[in-house]
């Protein structure tokens, strides 16, 4: 026999076997006859009567052929006789009990759902390949500053520096830059805002992307000339020119100058992300239009940088790379060579998602506890079950009825119970995926790639898998070690099978205590943390306040770079007109310009110089830095922040006056530090730029003391931080400018008028990002927000399966000794007492459990540290707490069966 | 032309049939034709089995792997299908011999003449 015959053969009613067989068959049968003739006529008889008296005595040949391969069986029949009866009897048995099936079944939808589109969200964000070509030759890279604490270590990187690392790198294939800008679109009838970015000719080579239609722009269009042309999102396309196939070669306004829509990109791309980007830069949520930027020589200093690694080329040998070219630029530009700057590479996935990776990978655990537990509960309940059946299955086993049959029995079961709470769970997570990317799209990187595609689908069969194995694995273990004929000789009451199933159902329910102890801890840590985040002293007040923002085209509103620093008098124009109308409207409080705003997303630093000595920095810093925002007189009445010591900015502090700067107090504390740090501040004189150039920037005088506010996140300490007038501004940064203001108008009516105010200076500029002060808080807690509702989630249903678990193995447990119960009763206990036994016997399950799970919990909390803020990982207030929850939830579990068993009469000791 | 009496052969009893097909192949490898002479003989000519069963047995007793089978040829150079008993027939062999002892035991019993007091 071959191989394949040797195992097909027990598979007789595969085709072609069965068309040999047939022939084979035939063959047998018409020697049997001959064979049968032959003796005959060696008997003596004829041919004729031998043939017609063998074929007689042989009978119906056909029928003989069919009896013979009925034995055979069919593909129906074999299935029929080992899936479908099995299957039918599965089905029969869990309607017999339905409250164990739907417990069942609902357990493993929650275990398997959650489970199954965590897996999914994690895989999507932290396996999948990034959407470029050969996305790990990606690599970010950004300046960086060693010795100041900034509190971020990604710094943008000057327009000079980028060129020369374009012109000297080796390992680099190709590397492009790129900044946030934003882009009026059209002209004064209908402006709208787009968000935008500008990068360097080779970006969209770097990345290794396609567009959907036409082309992308090249190094080429750097050059005056030819770097009018624009690339539109699909989003744009659609939204705003309908999806017109013609779009390419129509020419779009932006900021009052033409462009070329030279091509669309694809749906889906959106690169620089601005929750993907680090804090220092002005990148909007998602990009909406890519210009052409040439490298600028001077004035820009706000650029990323992304590049792709030559073929081959490693991580270290790309660092030594740019050690080399950073000694160039130290060597050859000037303005640079005293601040010592060095460039950071960051692999582009790290960039993306590294942030995001300790809370992902402490919810994934907490979804995996949380399956285990559903599992474990299943398994307990099918002990139940089992236990229930044990008459059925002694009497069997008494038959003959063999083990393994059994054991097929229960994995038959789980493979429905699974099958079931694996599909409902499947179809929960596909809608929990929907909703997921929705809400989850604006603060998780990549988590618009969120889609049921192949990963999820085998994330969500490994689930199902292990869902299975751990359901089926418990009671297959003391499954076999049953002793069906024990239970029977001890007249159905089941010694041998009591026993066993009781102890395995405790240390279940134990471990099932453990794990809830651990999630709701947990959240609980998590819990703290938000509140303490949003009661986080901001320093500012976020109630009544509206913020938007506008940028200036450019053309119509240019700046010039001179001698010290920058002059912008039509943007100044603008914007102190804009401001005396808004404060002119009824309603309003106070109005404000500045930027960046507290927690926009966006923060900004500088480096300075104060007048007399250095304060105490970092070893081996060159230059002091500091927090570094611009902002008009009211901005501190219109943010609610107060001024501690000296005054605001008046509208006479403007361009040609003595320049001025506000400080915090933690800069006044760090550069004049003594008792009343504030009011020493005040005439102190500090300007920007580092020491070692001793021309150009002009000293600004102290002339107020603000109070710390929280600037780039609500868990950060306080920095130094200085403010300038926006009209004494010495960098470029009026492209855009965020306006606040307080009133006590609705939202709407006030937005309403606002448009018209700015109409009236500038009808073509139009307002975008428009958010109340309090969004802007509550955007800054959602990633504790998202991680503390899973979590929370996540010990909600775990208490809930351990109630449940716990209900059933102290219900049980009261059942089996009601007997005993009945004697202690006539024996003189009052239900009083067996009140007591039965919650004894609870707590003491609780006690293992929670002695147990604290260990594991202190281990969670040491594991999620980087998610707490303000909580230590063994917070006692919360410990105690989960420990009181538990402990709760299961005498209340308990009290049911404890109140029925108080109830037993004396007498049932003598009726079982 | 031989004319065997009706009333020596019996109907054989569900079951046994495969017994009597595995206690043949004890003597070893066998052809179906072969098989239905071997029984008859040995049963003293009670014992005639029908082509219509004897086959069914045969792929039923394959099927559970109690015997294996091979083309062979018979003493006369016939292409035949030799079959024999398998490690699994011959233990089934043993198990099926005690039970059918127990059983004809039984039957004895019950089959013994009736006592002039039963009358």
């Amino acid at each position: 026999m071959s191989i394949l015959e040797r195992v097909t053969a027990w598979l007789p009613w595969i085709p072609w076997h069965r068309a040999r067989r047939t022939d084979e068959l035939s063959d047998e049968l018409r020697a049997h006859l001959d064979m049968a003739i032959a003796d005959r006529i060696a008997r003596g008889e004829s041919r004729e009567s031998a043939s017609a008296n063998a074929r007689r005595e042989f009978g119906n040949v056909s029928l003989a052929t069919e009896l013979a391969r009925d034995q055979w069986g069919s593909a129906g029949a074999w299935i029929e006789a080992n899936v479908i009866r099995n299957l039918h009897h599965a089905v029969r048995r869990l309607r017999r009990a339905p409250v164990f099936t739907i417990t069942s079944v609902l357990t493993l939808t929650i275990g398997i759902g959650a489970c199954a589109l965590m897996m999914s969200l994690v895989s999507t964000i932290l396996l999948k390949p990034l959407p470029y070509k050969q996305p790990d030759r990606l690599e970010m890279i950004w300046g960086s500053y060693p010795n100041a604490n900034l509190g971020f270590r990604e710094q943008p990187t000057h327009g000079m520096v980028f060129s020369i690392i374009r012109d000297n790198t080796k390992a680099f294939e190709s590397i492009a830059a790129f900044r946030g800008a934003s882009f009026n679109l059209g002209d004064a009838t209908k402006p709208e805002r787009l968000d935008g970015v500008q990068a360097t000719g080779e970006f969209f080579q770097t990345l290794g992307v396609a567009p959907e239609i036409g082309r992308f722009y090249e190094r080429a269009n750097e050059t005056p000339g030819s770097d009018h042309v624009a690339v539109l999102s699909d989003a744009v396309w659609r939204r705003r020119f309908g999806a017109d196939p013609n779009i390419i070669g129509r020419v779009i306004t932006l900021n009052a100058e033409s462009f070329t829509v030279i091509g669309v990109a694809a749906r889906g791309f959106a690169f620089p992300r601005g929750s993907e980007m680090p804090g220092d830069f002005q990148f909007a949520a998602v990009p909406e239009v890519w210009v052409p930027l040439k490298p600028p020589a001077h004035g820009i200093t706000d650029l990323a940088i992304v590049g792709r690694l030559r073929a081959g080329v490693t991580y270290l040998a790309a660092r030594q790379d740019m050690d080399r070219v950073m000694a160039v630029v130290r060597r050859t530009v000037p303005i640079i060579k005293n601040s010592r700057p060095d460039e950071l590479l960051v692999p582009l996935r790290e960039q993306l998602v590294g942030r995001v990776e300790p809370m992902l990978v402490s919810l994934l655990a907490g979804v995996v506890l949380v399956l285990v537990i559903a599992c474990v509960n299943t398994a307990q309940l099918l002990l139940a079950q089992l236990h229930t059946r044990r008459r059925e299955l002694a009497i069997r086993a008494a038959l003959g009825g063999s083990t393994r049959r059994l054991a097929a029995e229960v994995l038959t079961d789980v493979l429905l119970l699974v099958t079931a709470g694996g599909a409902a769970g499947l179809a929960a997570g596909i809608a929990g995926m929907k909703l997921l990317r929705t809400y989850a799209a604006d603060h998780l990187p990549r988590a618009s790639e969120l889609t049921f595609d192949t990963h999820s689908a085998f994330a969500a069969l490994g689930v199902i898998a292990l869902a299975a194995i751990m359901v089926s694995l418990i009671p297959m273990r003391l499954g076999s070690r049953v002793q069906l004929m024990d239970t029977l000789r001890s007249g159905g009451r089941g010694a041998g099978l009591k026993g066993i199933s009781l102890k395995a159902r405790r240390a279940l329910v134990v471990g099932e205590l453990a794990g809830s102890l651990v999630l709701v801890a947990s959240a609980g840590l998590l819990v703290r943390t938000l509140s303490h985040q949003l009661n986080a002293n901001l320093g500012f007040d976020a109630v009544h306040g509206v913020t938007f923002e506008v940028s200036l085209p450019p053309i119509s509103y240019p700046e010039r770079p001179f001698s010290t620093g920058m002059e912008h008098a039509p943007a100044v124009r603008f914007l102190s007109a804009a401001l005396d109308n808004i404060r002119a409207l009824p309603g309003v409080t106070a109005a404000g310009i500045g930027k960046p705003l507290p927690l926009s997303g966006a923060q900004q630093a500088s480096v300075f110089t104060p007048e007399g000595e250095l304060p105490p920095m970092p070893p081996g810093a060159i230059s002091p830095i500091a927090q570094f925002s611009v902002a008009s007189g009211d901005m501190v009445r219109a943010l609610g922040t107060s001024i501690v010591a000296g005054r605001d900015f008046l509208l006479s502090d403007g361009t040609a006056s003595p320049a001025v700067v506000i400080v915090n107090e933690s800069m006044a504390e760090w550069l004049w530090p003594g008792k009343s740090a504030s009011n020493t501040a005040i005439g102190k004189r500090i300007r920007v730029g580092t020491p070692q150039e001793t021309t150009g920037w002009p000293w600004m005088t102290v002339i107020g003391v603000v109070a710390n506010m929280k600037r780039y996140s609500l868990t950060e300490t306080p920095r130094p931080e200085m403010i300038v007038p926006y009209t004494q501004n010495p960098y470029l940064t009026f492209s855009s400018m965020q306006f606040v203001i307080r009133s006590n108008l609705e939202t709407s009516v006030l937005l309403a008028q606002v448009q018209r105010a700015i109409a009236a200076v500038d009808p073509t500029i139009p307002l975008a990002h428009v958010r109340t002060i309090e969004d802007l808080v509550a955007t800054n807690a959602s990633n504790a927000r998202f991680v503390t509702r899973f979590m929370a989630g996540f010990g909600v249903d775990a208490l809930v399966l351990t109630i449940v678990g716990v209900y059933g193995v102290i219900g049980y447990s009261a059942q089996q000794r009601r007997q005993e119960f009945g004697l202690r009763r006539a024996l003189g206990a009052g239900p009083r007492e067996i009140l007591q036994l039965i919650l004894g016997e609870s707590l003491r399950l609780t006690g293992v459990g929670i002695a147990l799970g604290f260990v594991l919990t202190a281990m969670a909390g040491l594991a999620m540290r980087p998610l707490l803020f303000d909580v230590s990982p063994f917070d006692p207030s919360t410990l105690i707490g989960s420990i009181v929850v538990i402990a709760a939830a299961t005498i209340a579990a308990s009290l049911v069966p404890a109140a029925s068993a108080a109830r037993v009469e004396p007498r049932v000791a003598l009726e079982e | 032309m031989s004319k065997e009496p009706v009333t020596s052969r019996m109907e054989l009893l569900q079951g046994t049939l495969d017994f009597i097909v595995l206690q043949a192949l004890r003597w070893g490898p066998c052809h179906g034709y072969g098989l239905v002479q071997l029984i008859r003989s040995q049963s003293g000519n009670v014992l005639q089995v029908e082509t219509g069963s004897l086959y069914p047995a045969l792929q039923r007793l394959l099927r559970q792997r109690a015997i294996s089978t091979e083309w062979g040829t018979s003493d006369n150079d016939r292409r035949v299908r030799m079959y024999r008993l398998t490690a699994k027939g011959r233990s089934r062999l043993a198990a099926e011999q005690s039970r059918w002892e127990k059983l004809s035991l039984a039957i004895a019993g019950l089959m013994t003449r009736p006592t002039p007091e039963d009358a």
